[in-house]
């Protein structure tokens, strides 16, 4: 038995109008990973925020390595060696790596900021993680699993003994992601407490040794994870309720053309981009982190420009050019980063929720005027619809758990029905009940005729709901498979294995 | 109406103020009504006979101008930008309209002129903003050196009269009440609806809070910002009536630099946010209101210019501290 070096005891945080953890005790030792689960709202974050030092709980004490400690900021839990990576990441696309990594913790030398010293503490940090790139670099200019990596050395750059990890691998490619495993197992043997919160349970089955489950903000059970199965966690986790994690659609078949994108380009980042989509269809789009896949997306709803190319869209009927800028009328977008263009984070649910369908929710008696009540039941059909978890319609959306926020932003686009949804990750940050979920909206989606274009990091989930599939690479298609392809066909053709198409 | 609201979320939601969650965490957004009312009870001591219904009407004739300027400086605040060139668009709309009437123009027209030119002014900046991605703060302090300026120059820093009938016909008393304070009603009643109760207000917000994220639901940004601008150039031209109407005259003078501060303080005062995204059209009359107070006893007292504008600069600065601080804490 080892003695455990961090102990949250009776833990309890509430929050207007929820109690986000009730009584809440756990242990972890040093040289152990321990795995945090639980649905979406459950309150993994609120506690990981406590240990951070960004909230205060209500009740219970801290104790590390045997001695209670109070930990009222984050300053305070770094001094303790508590590291915290977050779920969401919050990045300066101005600053340099270095600066994001030491932002708020710069050493000074007669007091000047000591570059010198710092870029070579950053390149050493990263380097451990695998990453070569210069920290001067501006945080622009690298990828989203590259800036991932920056936020989890900026956690590293202090020598913690507690690391936290909320969802690291959500914008990782897989290479990346077997690095930060290695990483991760390499800190383990240093002698670290890691907590890792994930909703991949394979990982947590693959990463961790210990696991302990939240529901509702209760500890609902935990133990030695070879004492589990795959499905008594996702049975912890749920709850009594019956679901089907392996959604996966049937065969059907689909309708009259609704999309046709010709020769989409844009210099250096995407070239000749061109694909049709019918009505009642799911086309995959496949590829690795940063084959295009994201900007081809933008590109179709004029987020990013062109250079060159048309976008038809079926209109009453008819092929119809549609100029980038217009696009948005008839898809549905839901993006990869929620904070910065999928939420107005200060605002309430139910401004969120209704954002894209504004002109239809007003009164049939004054132009222009919300009718509030239509408004509140459309409002609570899809919170129900999508089962959010919150308080109430008027509570902040920034006050909901990374998974909610993801169902908030899903919600207002089946609200508004489109006739075309684009959906970057859209199950991103979700439990596995809630993935199932989207999965079988989605199929529901396509069966009342919309025509979906899903990009996924996942293959098994691309593969659960697509009907036909699009392979990028290096901004380009290189090849377009049907129904029938297996899995080591596509995973070949978006590394380059298959020879290219003409 | 509800008079407690600036907080948006809360307007549109049933549970409004009932719901113990946001009153806990908004505190802040009674602020203005506080401020008013000690304010008010601090004059009324200061002043004998302050809190008669004559002296209170004279009070909110003076502010009529002021906040009717307020609540366009809020719709472009509400957006997150500053519209520093109301008070030259303002000079300059009614310039021209007085110049229109002077040579013998009709009344009427001269009133429209005094609109018309300001809105279109405003026009321009939300164009240059919008379109060309230019930031707000350049483009409309240009806007203010170009339109004092230009004033100055026409005017030869001379006022130009108006007529005797103009300032009548504004002026004139309905049920007791002069005509500007009850065009203020309306504008602010008016204003207050759009904002709290149409797709076009709650776009407004949305755009305030996040072009990004607005953009992406299909909100047409670019438009919403276009309005804003443009709305608040029209209501420096209805400004630009009440005051050559008390005036009797236009003149460059209207448009100092120094009367932006006014607009922008009675805005954050009355508990708009300069971040964007909070604040309605009341929250900006309110603080006009506020803000003709101070100024008034400041007057009153002797206090010289230069400390006036010291301390309205100083409660500027505290107000939007006040702001930031309320938001910091939201964001926990
Ligand atoms: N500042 C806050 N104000 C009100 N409620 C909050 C606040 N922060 C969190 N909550 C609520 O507390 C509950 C737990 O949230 P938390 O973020 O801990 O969930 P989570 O387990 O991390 O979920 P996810 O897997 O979706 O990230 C949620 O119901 C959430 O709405
Ligand atoms: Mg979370």
């Amino acid at each position: 038995m080892t003695v455990s070096y961090l102990k949250m005891e009776g833990i309890a945080k509430f929050f207007p109008g929820v109690q986000a953890l009730k009584d809440v005790t756990f242990e972890a030792a040093k040289g152990e990973i321990l795995g945090l689960i639980g649905a979406n709202g459950a309150g993994k974050s609120t506690l990981m925020n406590i240990l951070g030092g960004n909230l205060q709980p209500n009740a219970g004490r801290i104790l590390i390595d045997g001695k209670e400690v109070c930990i009222d900021s984050p300053t305070a839990a770094a001094n303790h060696g508590i590291a915290f990576v977050h779920q969401e990441m919050a990045m300066l696309p101005t600053m340099s790596i270095t600066d994001t990594m030491y932002i708020s913790s710069y050493p000074y030398k007669r007091g000047l900021i000591d570059y010198k010293k710092i870029h070579q503490n950053c390149r050493s940090v990263l380097k451990r993680l695998g990453c070569n790139f210069d920290p001067r670099e501006k945080i622009r200019n690298i990828s989203p699993g590259d800036q991932q990596m920056v936020e989890i050395g900026r956690a590293l750059l202090h020598n913690p003994q507690i690391i936290i990890f909320d969802e690291p691998t959500s914008s990782l490619t897989l290479r990346e992601k077997d690095h930060l495993f290695d990483v991760i197992r390499s800190l383990k043997n240093e002698g670290a407490v890691i907590i890792y919160i994930s909703h991949f349970l394979d990982e947590v089955f693959n990463l961790c040794d210990r696991v302990m489950v939240l529901r509702n903000g209760e500890t609902v059970g935990g133990g030695q994870l070879s004492d589990y199965t795959y499905n008594d966690i996702v049975k912890m986790m749920i709850g009594s309720k019956e679901i089907d994690t392996y959604y996966s659609r049937s065969e059907h078949s689909t309708g009259e053309e609704i999309m046709r994108v010709e020769g989409l380009s844009r210099t250096g980042i995407i070239h000749d981009i061109s694909f049709s989509l019918n009505k009642g269809e799911v086309l995959g789009i496949w590829g690795q982190l940063g084959s295009g896949r994201t900007e081809v997306a933008r590109a179709l709803v004029g987020l990013d420009p062109i250079d060159s190319g048309m976008i038809f869209i079926n209109i009453d009927g008819s092929m119809t050019p549609v100029k980038q800028s217009e696009t948005k009328k008839y898809i549905g977008m839901i993006t990869e980063n929620r904070r910065k263009e999928g939420l107005l984070l200060p605002m309430s649910v139910k401004n969120n929720m209704s954002l894209a369908n504004l002109p239809k929710l007003t009164k049939k008696s004054i132009p222009f005027v919300i009718d509030p009540k239509l408004e509140n039941s459309q409002v609570e059909k899809f919170v129900s619809r999508m089962e959010i978890k919150i308080s109430s319609p008027s509570q902040r959306v920034e006050t909901l758990s990374g998974g909610n926020q993801q169902k908030v932003i899903i919600g207002r686009w089946l609200q508004k029905n489109p006739l075309i949804y684009i959906m970057d990750e859209p199950t991103r940050g979700l439990d596995v009940g809630a993935k199932a979920d989207i999965r079988r909206i989605i199929s529901e989606l396509a069966e009342q005729g919309a025509g979906i274009l899903v990009i996924s990091s996942e293959i098994e989930e691309i593969m659960s709901i697509s009907d036909r599939y699009i392979v990028m690479k290096r901004g380009g298609i290189v090849n377009e498979f049907g129904g029938k392809v297996t899995r080591e066909e596509l995973v070949a053709a978006a590394t380059g294995a298959l020879t290219e198409k003409e | 109406m509800n008079l407690h609201n600036s907080g948006i979320s809360q307007l549109f939601s049933k549970q409004g103020a009932s719901n113990t969650h946001e009153l806990y965490l908004n505190w802040t957004r009674y602020l203005p009504y506080i401020v008013l009312i000690v304010v008010f009870i601090a004059v009324s001591f200061v002043v004998p006979y302050f809190l008669t219904v004559p002296n209170i009407l004279s009070v909110l004739l003076q502010t009529s101008s002021l906040a009717v300027l307020a609540i366009g400086q809020a719709a472009v605040l509400i957006l997150g930008g500053i519209d520093l060139s109301m008070p030259g668009v303002m000079a300059l709309g009614a310039i021209f309209g007085a110049m229109y009437m002077e040579s013998g123009g009709n009344s009427v027209i001269g009133g429209l002129v005094m609109i018309l030119v300001p809105t279109t002014l405003g026009f321009i900046n939300g164009v240059s903003i919008s379109y060309f991605n230019m930031i707000p703060f350049v483009v409309t302090m240009a806007m203010q050196a170009i339109t004092i300026g230009a004033a100055t120059m026409i005017t030869n820093q001379i006022s130009i009269p108006v007529s005797q009938n103009f300032c009548d016909a504004i002026l004139k008393k309905v049920i007791g009440i002069p005509l500007p304070i009850i065009i203020m009603l309306v504008v602010a009643l008016c204003s207050q609806f759009v904002m709290t109760k149409t797709y076009f207000g709650r776009w407004l917000y949305s755009a305030g809070t996040s072009i990004p994220t607005s953009k992406v639901s299909g909100i047409p940004t670019k438009r919403v910002v276009l309005a804003a601008y443009t709305f608040a150039g029209m209501m420096g031209g209805v400004a630009a009536i009440i005051m050559t109407s008390r005036l009797y005259a236009a003149s460059p003078q209207m448009g100092k630099d120094s009367v932006a501060m006014d607009i922008i303080a009675s805005a954050a005062v009355g508990g708009v946010s300069t971040m964007g995204g909070v604040g309605t059209a009341l929250n900006a009359v309110v603080g006009a209101i506020i803000i003709t107070l101070i100024s008034n006893v400041m007057n009153m007292a002797n206090v010289s210019y230069y400390l006036t504008l010291v301390i309205k600069g100083l409660i500027i600065i505290a107000f939007v501290a006040i702001d930031a601080n309320s938001r910091r804490k939201l964001s926990r």
